[in-house]
């Protein structure tokens, strides 16, 4: 190519080196929008896995009375069996969905004086799961649970699952 | 420098400097939109606005704003229903939240615990309820008692005050053309002696205060496009409030179908409650045995029947539970007899260290 036939040609080739770092640059620009939007849902479903555990914590259908609640997660046993027996009647359940939405509950406890202990089977407080097998976000809280008659405290765990759309 | 060489080294100085202008104008236009999507959602939209108002409305004592343009609320089946313009209508199925008929603006929301109290005794919980405060909305208050009440249960807001009882001085309280104004006055000061000086929309409050102090009944009325007021409600237009917590939810309210609907959400939600402590009450009596069951006093015994009675049935007494509407199960939660209360046995099983009933 001659240097004639090169000058003529610079502009063009400006312009197609010009395009394509603008390209480059906002496939960088769009790809951190995406890393940061993928983070954003990530925060989202931690808050509201957050947002669910304090709600578990200050229902008072499950917590425990004021003198026993002192500044620890407390579930009491006798509410929470109730509180069971009530959700398997679906009129009453779907009161409690626009508070846990697509989501399973469930209480294990321990009781840590046996010299064994084992985890409980577990009372399913909530069930308004409709896909079992699908993509589960499980999560595991930690409480006191007190039965009152006895005034016994055990240790309790406390599963959520909930579905991920 | 050649003159050939010099147009060469310009050619492409222009060159970099015009596509560096083009990347920054591309980058600039990407962002805006970018700032444009998160302005958006600063107005929130319904779905998320009644996402929003279900979550906190059932997390106690909690204060937030929100913003949001022109919302109806409505209560056409049983369920109160947020509608504009723009958008498909949202239903607040199940949720406690005291709205005021329009919402346009900053919406300032405050939750509580609603609760039996007695002081030294832990407290009965009967639910959470959510109020939401419309702040191009004015509250003229007429009366001391009832201004009290409410910042007792929402805190200080410049848009809820306290004008002089004096007729003449709520008249003198001219209220600009756009503001929506609430009147709240106290029984015995007729409404139609005190509309503001305004041809906004006006609504009315006449509050009744219960003689026994166990709530009272709340009237609704609307000012006409005459000047005059008159009943929303056609023949009816009074309903019961038995707290401070409904009063305040009946004000905010504005009109009685709005507070009906969010007070029969209430109500449900405290029948559970109140059904989950007779269920509670009846394993710690021993379900229904003579003999105290394992592990509990035996003088606890006695106390724990007689408020399983208040909740279910003792002999010919219909329990708290055994209420079939609305307004006699409230009246029997609330009641102030100090020989039957709830909270009368609550703080009898606390003071003998005894399992308590909630």
């Amino acid at each position: 190519m001659k240097k004639g036939q090169f000058q003529t040609l610079e502009p063009v080739i400006i312009v197609i080196i010009l395009v394509f770092i603008i390209g480059v640059m906002l496939m960088f620009y769009m790809r951190i929008s995406k890393v940061e939007g993928d983070k954003t849902a990530t925060t989202l479903r931690a808050q509201e896995d957050l947002t669910m555990r304090e709600m578990i914590t200050q229902l008072p259908e499950l917590r425990c009375t004021e003198s026993e609640t002192s500044g620890t997660y407390c579930i009491d046993l006798f509410k929470a069996a109730e509180f069971k027996s009530l959700m398997t009647d679906d009129e009453q359940q779907i009161l409690y969905y626009s508070l846990f939405g697509d989501a399973k509950i469930t209480l294990h406890k321990i009781d840590l004086t046996d010299n064994t202990p084992t985890l409980s089977s577990g009372i399913i407080l909530y069930n308004a799961l409709t896909n079992e097998e699908g993509n589960i976000n499980t999560k595991y809280v930690y409480f006191t649970a007190h039965e009152p008659i006895e005034d016994k405290r055990l240790f309790a765990m406390v599963k959520i699952e909930r579905q991920i759309p | 420098m050649r003159r050939g060489q010099q147009e060469a080294t310009f050619q492409w100085v222009f060159a970099l400097l015009a596509g560096g202008v083009f990347f920054v104008m591309f980058f600039l236009a990407f962002k805006g939109c970018a700032e444009t999507s998160t302005e958006a959602t600063g107005t929130l939209g319904l779905k998320a606005a009644k996402e929003k108002l279900a979550t906190m409305a059932w997390e106690p004592d909690t204060t937030t704003s929100m913003t949001l343009s022109q919302v109806a609320v409505t209560c056409p089946a049983g369920v109160i229903t947020l509608s504009s313009q723009a958008t498909q209508p949202q239903t607040l199925d199940y949720v406690p939240v005291f709205l005021p008929p329009f919402l346009d603006g900053k919406i300032v929301t405050v939750s509580k615990q609603l609760a039996l109290v007695q002081e030294g005794t832990p407290s009965i919980p009967l639910g959470n309820a959510l109020y939401a405060i419309d702040e191009s909305v004015l509250y003229l208050v007429t009366d001391q008692a009832v201004f009290d009440t409410v910042q007792r249960v929402l805190g200080s807001h410049k848009t809820i005050v306290v004008v002089d009882e004096e007729p003449t001085s709520v008249k003198d309280y001219a209220v600009p053309s756009h503001i929506k104004t609430l009147v709240i006055v106290e029984e015995g000061i007729v409404l139609n002696s005190v509309p503001p000086q305004t041809t906004a929309k006006v609504y009315g409050i006449v509050v009744e205060l219960d003689d026994v102090g166990s709530g009272g009944v709340i009237g609704f009325a609307k000012r006409t496009s005459a000047g005059h007021w008159e009943n929303i409600d056609g023949q009816n237009p009074r309903m019961k409030y038995f707290d401070e917590y409904q009063l305040v939810g009946a004000i905010i309210s504005g009109k009685k179908p709005t507070y009906a609907c969010t007070r029969k959400v209430l109500v449900d939600r405290m029948r559970i409650l109140t059904k989950i402590y007779e269920k509670r009450l009846k394993k710690m009596s021993g379900d229904n045995s003579f003999d105290p069951p394992d592990g509990l006093l035996k003088d606890c015994k006695p106390h724990v029947d007689k408020a399983l009675g208040l909740l279910y049935l003792d002999g010919n007494y219909k329990g708290i539970n055994e209420q079939t509407n609305d307004d006699s199960y409230l009246a029997a939660l609330y009641n102030t007899n100090p020989v039957s209360s709830l909270m009368n046995y609550q703080s009898l099983l606390y003071g003998l260290n005894c399992p308590v009933i909630a």
